[in-house]
């Protein structure tokens, strides 16, 4: 066995080799306080153990890339767990990092003869950074795909060549299959090569400075290797980093995939990741343009998202200079102290300022809703060619909020909102379409006291018409009989809306006789519904308000969105609500009457 | 074979020093960076790609419009009557054709524009925002438009209150419509075009 080994030494010179890796001599002895640079590397190598995996289950693409993620995160065996090591490692690594560099400059690392690997450091927290940005976009999520967009708005702003810098970056004037193929190559090429250079280049240098060793050890003259004690303490250190990543992982059951990318919807949650928030609050202090002369005008956005980041790395890159003098190390500590204050304060700000934020907290809502929303869909559908985008484009639950919200609500309200949750100043102009056919909601309709209010009739043509008329002035005085007579016949009408929610109570009543004797009701011509409407073959001819056979169904719901002027409906008293055959498409209208008929009024839920 | 058995150490010598002239060195230097410059060099052209000044693709453009049809650029947006009376701008999405790469799209919504009638006329804003590209909503019950990123401001006019202390650089993007179909058809027909985030003067994306 030695003969081997001592072959191969002869051969490779392997022995010199492991001896300068592992016997590196510590003035001083082994400690604790050193194990952080390891921890880094260690972190990093986790990303690319775990990032080559995912490499190998992820396609860049506009139709593929959120399918892959969403297929790696919940159909294979064990990717949510491999894909929240990766996104809470590189979270941690950006933790680590800062450390790190506090470390260096408080105990005066950063100093003569490290000034460059001082430097090397810097530029490494340039790429960690950057890969965290390009990483961001890949899953091609809402989140991802808004956060970065303003991103590479903000390398536009670059004088003269801001916009070639960001054609470069997206890969055309848009974001599309460019983008994503560019940010992967960045992603899992580019920068994983330049991290990998500089990371040789910072530990080959620092072997060639070794420890910054406090002062005191230079009189104990103890000196021990790096293998074993130092090792121990640097492995230790890694594995409860990894631990903690690894719990981490398992109390968010992995990282958080958003809804597919969508050009067309803007999702106002967005935000970019934690540790760029600081930035993001920055620019809303930067207000207008500062002009030199008529010629140049600069956008002072470009001063904070550029200008001042980089002026504070130019300044981190020359503190090494000043730092030999006493002073001159205290004004970096100071400018450190500063520097992570106001780090710390305008990343408190943004999230504290997204807290106290209504329209904020609504669209987080909305984004969590949508996402899970979609892996509904796309559990019960699978994922066609196209994307699972298209999922989300047939699916009333998405489409009808945004639907109604856009067309409707200017006069309806869905449960006094516009459909998207919002409340609005206005009061309702048409009556309010929550429940609409239900039981509850044709119970309040021929309920005196709400007829004529703004959830009814009350902000209508029909305000002062037959049927606020015949609801106050006659319902309103009905014996007990007669009201409970009017009871079967809401039964009846509501059961003609076959409204899923309602289904079992319509089947109770098709079973205990009441329904037979609603519809029995309705078609009653002494009584004064048909006196106005048509049902079931009643008063087919005279009828001048809306038919009652089918109403609220489907079918029914359509055709008066489609044409409230239709024969069927109000051919001579329509009050304002336009034919929306001329303004959607039927696929979008049956989207809107859809999501009404799949909302229980408050009375059906417990 | 003899030489496999002396020991590699011989190969830590300190080779001779070059005895050969500057002109040497030089033209070794030059052959390396060549070597490294054609597979860099034929990357990098690729990479470039997108500064290229791409003709724009118009399939209809060749066709001289009808008289009284849309012009050319314009798209359709919405019926007149979709717009509230009230002056209240509402939001539509914008429908076009899209050309990513290597796919093509028919239809599919590129952006969203607002629409707000003043008196006889129709007023069109893209609804991107011009600081840094998110998308503004019309708050109806604050009768302005924010911006949900980095909380810009504008007034139901598109306008910044005090542009000194706006972090935009510029009021909403106006967009052009076509006021005769507007007049014959009651149809609002929309000169869709993207202007570059965070720039004072609009400067179209193309």
């Amino acid at each position: 066995m030695s003969k081997i080994a001592a072959w191969l030494d002869d051969r490779t010179g392997y022995r010199t080799w492991v001896s300068e890796t592992l016997y590196l001599s510590i003035p001083g002895g082994a400690r604790w306080r050193y194990v952080w640079g390891t921890t880094l590397l260690m972190a990093f190598c986790v990303q690319v153990i775990t990032g080559i995996f995912l490499w190998s289950a992820y396609s860049p693409g506009v139709q593929n890339a959120w399918e892959s993620v969403y297929y790696i995160q919940f159909e294979m065996q064990g990717g949510w767990f491999l894909r929240g090591l990766h996104h809470f490692t590189a979270q941690a690594m950006v933790i680590l990092l800062a450390l790190h560099m506090l470390q260096v400059i408080i105990h005066g690392a950063y100093k003569a003869p490290r000034e460059v690997n001082f430097w090397t450091g810097l530029v490494l927290l340039q790429l960690v950074l950057a890969m965290g940005l390009t990483g961001y976009l890949l899953p091609w999520d809402q989140r991802g795909f808004r956060a970065t967009g303003v991103a590479t708005n903000l390398a536009g702003l670059v004088p003269f060549v801001g916009d070639s810098i960001q054609k470069l970056a997206v890969g055309g004037v848009a974001f599309g299959q460019h983008t994503l193929t560019r940010f992967f190559a960045l992603h899992a090429g580019i920068l994983p090569g330049l991290l990998i250079l500089f990371i040789i280049v910072h530990v080959k240098l620092f072997r060639r400075h070794g420890y910054t060793t406090p002062p005191q050890t230079e009189e104990k003259k103890k000196v021990v290797g790096y293998w074993p004690d130092q090792f121990l303490r640097d492995i230790v250190a890694s594995l409860g980093f990894l631990a903690v990543v690894a719990a981490i992982v398992i109390y968010f059951g992995g990282a958080h995939l958003e809804a597919p990318a969508d050009p067309a919807n803007p999702s106002s949650a967005a935000r970019p990741e934690w540790y760029f928030l600081f930035l993001f609050q920055t620019l809303k202090y930067f207000h207008g343009n500062v002009e030199f002369g008529s010629s140049l005008v600069i956008p002072a956005a470009f001063f904070g998202a550029i200008v001042i980041p980089g002026m504070i790395m130019t300044f981190l890159a020359l503190m090494p200079f000043w730092g030999k003098w006493k002073w001159g190390h205290r004004v970096n500590l100071l400018f450190l102290c500063i520097l992570a204050c106001v780090i710390f304060t305008l990343s408190g700000l943004a999230l504290y300022e997204d807290a106290n934020d209504p329209d904020y907290q609504i669209a987080r809502q909305q984004a969590d809703w949508e996402a899970e929303r979609i892996h509904e869909l796309v559990e019960a559908n699978g994922i066609g060619f196209e994307g699972a985008l298209a999922r989300k484009y047939e699916d009333p639950l998405s489409q009808g909020p945004l639907l109604f919200e856009a067309n409707c609500s200017s006069c309806h309200r869905v449960f006094g909102h516009d459909g998207l949750g919002n409340e609005l100043a206005e009061e309702a102009s048409a009556p309010d379409l929550g429940g609409f056919g239900s039981r509850p909601w044709i119970e309040k309709l021929l309920d005196p006291e709400h007829v004529a209010g703004p959830d009814y009739f009350g902000n209508t043509a029909f305000a002062e018409g037959d049927m606020v008329y015949f609801v106050q002035d006659s319902v309103g005085y009905y014996e007990e009989e007669q009201s409970e007579a009017l009871e079967k016949g809401i039964i009846a009408l509501s059961a003609e809306a076959e409204l899923a929610y309602q289904s079992d109570r319509d089947d109770e009543a098709r079973a205990s006789g009441e329904l037979d004797e609603g519809i029995a009701y309705l078609k009653d011509d002494t009584n004064e519904c048909s006196a106005c409407h048509a049902y079931r073959g009643v008063n087919e001819d005279g009828f001048y308000a809306p038919d009652l056979t089918g109403y609220g169904s489907r079918d029914w719901m359509i055709q008066m969105v489609s044409n409230p002027e239709h024969p069927q409906f109000y051919p001579d008293s329509n009050d304002r609500m336009p034919a929306f055959e001329e303004i959607l498409s039927q696929r979008e209208i049956g989207l809107i009457v859809d999501w009404i008929r799949l909302l229980p009024p408050p009375e059906y839920e417990k | 074979m003899s030489n496999d058995v002396q020991p590699a150490s011989t190969a830590e010598e300190t080779p001779e020093p070059p005895r050969r002239g500057f002109f040497m060195q030089a033209v070794a230097a030059c052959l390396g960076v060549l070597f490294f410059l054609v597979p860099f060099a034929s990357g990098i052209v690729v990479y470039l790609d997108p500064l290229r000044k791409r003709e724009r693709s118009k399939p209809d453009s060749e066709e001289t419009p009808t008289e009284g049809g849309p012009q050319a650029g314009f798209l359709f947006v919405a019926n007149l009557q979709e717009i509230p009376e009230d002056g209240t701008p509402r939001r539509f999405p914008i429908e076009a054709e899209k050309v990513d790469a290597w796919n093509r799209f028919d239809n599919v919504r590129i952006g969203a524009v607002y629409l707000r009638r003043e008196g006889e006329n129709v007023i069109a804003f893209s609804a991107v925002c011009p600081h840094a590209g998110c998308f503004v909503e019309f708050k109806e019950a604050r009768e302005q438009y924010e911006c949900p990123c980095h909380n810009a401001i504008f007034s139901v006019e598109g306008e910044r209150d005090d542009p000194k202390h706006s972090v935009s650089p510029r009021n909403m993007d106006k967009l052009k419509v076509d006021e005769t179909l507007l007049a014959q058809a009651s149809e609002v027909w929309v000169q869709y075009l993207q202007f570059q985030a965070g720039k004072k003067d609009r400067i179209e994306i193309q």
